[in-house]
């Protein structure tokens, strides 16, 4: 990843010759439509896997194609009720809230592709076998991939869409997500 | 090579190295598949079998010698570079069959083998337990699940020497028995682990207790549930913060076998093996007042079966240290302190077991042996440094990962 990160600094360094910006901040708030890609070997039936997930986002926007930002957010990986194995019922939620350094770069006019990498702090809420238990997991190699369209409606405020894919290695889980996006240009 | 090409390699690379490790597959046929009206060998039959063979065709990718050793399931036979057979055996006749696989434990490299002692070269002398010197293997093996088509002949050399014979040492296979990164065919810390280890050539298992919330003691190695260790579930974070049952129920272990109680453990080991170490290498002091019980429960039942087994606690640090001597007689609590030899005598352990790196030791070892204490070396895998430790060592046992490289340095000893 960090390699990604350097790759990504290298081609950033190229002058944006598309439009000449100054340097500012922009913050992102974003709603939508998430999915839990189930890779789950056991207890993946019975699964709830679409939520509605939010993030916000926080960017350095200076005179170059690259963009520097923060990204946090919440999202619900996937909920199983029921007959979870053969002999157990119960119910089991698992959400994260991740924390993430992320790159981005303007590629052609408003689309944007981005990457990020940080910490993920992931919720395990498990109620059967006899008890109710919760664990709080932090995830350390988590990943993400972006692409944007975000359109600038006046100087300061800007709209768009976001479609994102979200690893968190620690349990393994992946999502998607596809926003809409609402930024203002500070 | 233009820097933007290298990026894609690297990001390639990057992919690629995320992927997880697979396991070595056992090839799919050539175990059990004697043909019909073989038997079982004899017990007598066994000890004239084992001993120290020359390979003397072109199976070179073994090695010059191996070694042969009876377990409580087969036979294995064990090389110098890692390279291992885990084979089953029976009679028809007069001519001893053996099947089964070999693998190399630093690769993924396995295939197919089967072998053969007919009557004149062996066979009947060792079928009515009469010691020969002329015994000679011949067969075949081959790569992943073809058909064995490279011929091996291996030829009798010696017996065990009277050292080894005589010298009761304790191979002790790490994680009851073996690990997951080493892809074996079952998971690390499991009853079937329990099950398969012998045939790795262990003697003894080091298993690893943890608490559930509600106070059962069970065998994982982790702090918290990952795909490390088990099948992708719906629990994650700490391990010990569920039950047992939401254990039991919810968690089945990388090769889908269940997280095994510590009471299952002990029982399988005492009732189904011929292992004679336990070292419970206690994951957290809460644990320590609950195992105590179970150890003692263990060691009664081992008495009551005859069976001549070990069960320690092991002590790996202050904190486990410390809530054993809260405990009452904690003196008359056998176990086998990690720590100096001064912690050792404070809690009167049986074994002492030094960490490799802090060398062979033999003063202090020996210091340990006068007290009536054993001491063994905790987790030597490197091939040079295991047979260092048994040329120049006074250790009673090894802890490793590769517990065939062990034997093969152990049982080749003159």
């Amino acid at each position: 990843m960090v390699m990604v990160f350097l790759s990504v600094l290298v081609y950033s360094q190229e002058g944006d010759s598309a439009k000449v910006r100054l340097n500012h901040y922009t913050l992102t708030i974003g709603a939508g439509w998430t999915h839990y890609i189930n890779n789950l070997e056991m207890g993946g039936q019975n699964l709830q896997k679409d939520y509605a997930g939010v993030s916000l986002k926080f960017f350095w926007e200076p005179e170059h194609r690259l963009s520097l930002g923060l990204e946090t957010g919440y999202y619900k990986l996937f909920m199983a009720k029921g007959q979870l194995t053969d002999n157990t019922t119960g119910q089991v939620d698992r959400s994260v809230i991740p924390l993430l350094f992320l790159l981005r770069m303007r590629i052609i006019e408003n689309v944007h592709l981005g990457i990020g990498t940080g910490v993920a702090f992931i919720t395990n809420k498990t109620v059967g076998g006899k008890q109710k238990v919760s664990t709080e997991t932090i995830s350390l190699s988590n990943f993400e991939l972006s692409g944007a369209y975000i359109y600038p409606l006046s100087k300061h405020w800007l709209v768009g869409g976001e479609v994102k894919l979200f690893h968190f290695g620690n349990t393994e889980d992946n999502m998607y997500s596809i926003q809409a996006t609402c930024a203002v240009r500070l | 090579m233009k820097i933007r090409n290298l990026h894609v390699i690297v990001l390639l690379m990057l992919i690629i190295g995320c992927n997880k490790e697979s396991l070595v597959p056992v090839p799919s046929s050539g175990i059990n598949s004697f043909p019909e009206g073989t038997l079982p060998v004899p017990s007598i039959s066994k000890p004239p079998m084992e001993g120290i063979y020359l390979a003397t065709t072109d199976a070179t990718i073994f090695g010059d010698t191996m070694i042969l050793k009876w377990n409580h399931s087969g036979i294995l036979f064990t090389c110098k570079n890692g390279k291992h057979f885990i084979m089953n055996a029976g009679y028809l006749d007069s001519v001893i069959l053996i099947q089964g696989y070999w693998r190399d434990g630093y690769s993924d490299a396995t295939g197919l083998c089967n072998m053969s002692i007919s009557g004149p070269e062996g066979g009947n002398d060792i079928l009515t337990g009469k010691p020969s010197a002329n015994i000679i293997l011949r067969g075949a093996y081959g790569a992943n699940s073809e058909a064995p088509d490279q011929s091996i002949m291996l030829q009798y050399i010696r017996p065990f020497s009277q050292k080894v014979k005589s010298n009761n040492f304790y191979i002790l296979g790490h994680r009851a028995g073996g690990r997951n990164s080493d892809r074996l065919p079952v998971s690390e810390n499991s009853i079937a682990m329990v099950k398969f280890t012998e045939r790795l050539g262990t003697t003894g298992i080091e298993v690893d207790p943890r608490i559930s919330s509600d106070g059962v003691a069970f065998i994982y190695h982790d702090p918290d549930i990952n795909t490390r260790l088990t099948q992708k579930g719906l629990l994650a974070g700490d391990v010990s913060a569920y039950t047992w049952l939401q254990l039991s129920s919810f968690v089945k272990l990388i090769h889908g076998e269940r997280i095994p109680s510590l009471e299952e453990v002990l029982t399988f080991a005492i009732d189904s093996t011929e292992l004679r170490f336990v070292y419970m290498d206690m994951k957290s002091a809460e644990a320590v007042p609950v195992v105590i019980p179970i150890q003692q429960r263990a060691i009664q039942h081992a008495k009551d079966k005859g069976r001549d087994i070990i069960i320690l606690m092991g002590i790996p640090g202050t904190d486990v240290l410390n809530a054993l001597m809260s405990s009452l007689d904690y003196r008359n609590v056998p176990s086998l302190c990690e720590l100096t030899v001064d912690d050792v005598r404070m809690v009167n352990s049986k074994v002492w077991a030094p960490r490799w790196t802090l060398g062979i030791q033999n003063d202090l070892v020996q210091q340990m042996h006068n007290e009536g204490r054993l001491a063994v070396c905790w987790t030597i895998d490197s091939p040079n440094w295991i047979r260092n430790y048994l040329d120049q060592g006074i250790f009673d046992g090894l802890v490793t990962n590769f517990p065939y490289v062990v034997a093969y340095h152990h049982y080749i000893q003159e």
